[in-house]
């Protein structure tokens, strides 16, 4: 099993950056035909980019930490692992990138 | 504790701005020294140092420090330090490091690097890099000969060290 990590800090407070992540994912996957909540129990809000999970940590009052970890069911040795641990880590920064954008733009 | 010590071997827990061929302790604490091999039967806790070899039967701390062989029984912590080989019976957390190979069931770096990682659950965090497949295969193998090459030599130079010291005078000695 290969994990890999990105986060990314919100200038929210902890609850408010969960609110937003919620309505975030929706947005993203609004046109798949998903049941936002469902989907979310389901796969913790990372079936756009597979298996994984998202933790909040409040680094502040008013900051919240951001970390979305992806799991890979690869094996270090297999020829395709680097580049497929590259590609997941690269759209964690991109998953992670738009929603600091979505959470600035309605963040309040 | 040994302050400045200078010595080929020591069994002080504590070593602080030595020279050492060996440190052999239960806990060893070691800080801005130099040893060739390291030895805790417990923990080791290496600050501003560097060891060939650093074997240890608990947890290991390193913190800007290097290591070319890290055997260890318990978790190895990396901060700000690098390794060549590092192979720990518990978890491996490397946070600001390298290491060139790590053996570990757990393998975990964060803003750093590895070439090998072979352990059942590797975490890649930010800003790492890890290397997998066959390039893997060629940083692990450029890492074993450089590793051997380094212990060979240092086994070489000590080992003719020991014998010309036991050789009668010679013309090119005196």
């Amino acid at each position: 099993m290969i994990v890999v990590r990105h986060s990314v800090i919100v200038d929210e407070p902890v609850r408010q950056a969960g609110f937003l992540w919620t309505g975030f994912v929706a947005h993203r996957i609004s046109d798949r035909g998903f049941t936002p909540d469902e989907w979310i129990q389901v796969d913790n809000a990372c079936g756009v980019m597979g298996e994984g999970d998202v933790a909040f940590e409040a680094v502040s009052a008013g900051r919240t930490k951001v970390t979305l970890s992806l799991k890979l069911d690869l094996q270090p040795s297999e020829p395709d692992t680097g580049r497929e641990v590259e590609a997941a880590y690269h759209r964690a920064v991109a998953h992670l990138d738009r929603f600091h954008d979505y959470a600035d733009a309605r963040g309040g | 504790m040994d302050e400045h010590e200078n010595a080929p071997q020591t069994d002080a827990d504590e070593v602080r701005h030595g020279l050492i061929g060996m440190v052999r302790a239960d806990d060893a604490h070691v800080g801005q020294s130099l040893s060739i091999v390291t030895t805790a039967k417990g923990g080791a806790d290496v600050h501003q140092s560097a060891a060939v070899a650093l074997v240890s039967g608990g947890d290991t701390t390193m913190t800007m420090s290097a290591a070319v062989a890290m055997p260890t029984l318990g978790d190895v912590r990396m901060d700000k330090s690098g390794a060549q080989w590092v192979i720990a019976a518990g978890d491996v957390n490397i946070e600001k490091g390298a290491c060139a190979a790590a053996v570990a069931p757990t393998v975990r770096v964060d803003h750093g690097a590895i070439g090998v990682a072979l352990g059942w659950h590797v975490d890649v965090g930010e800003n790492s890099r890890v290397l997998f497949g066959p390039l893997a295969a060629v940083a692990f193998g450029l890492a074993a000969g450089a590793g051997m090459g380094l212990v060979m030599a240092a086994s070489a130079g000590f080992a003719a060290k020991k014998a010309l010291a036991r050789l009668p005078l010679l013309p090119w000695r005196s």
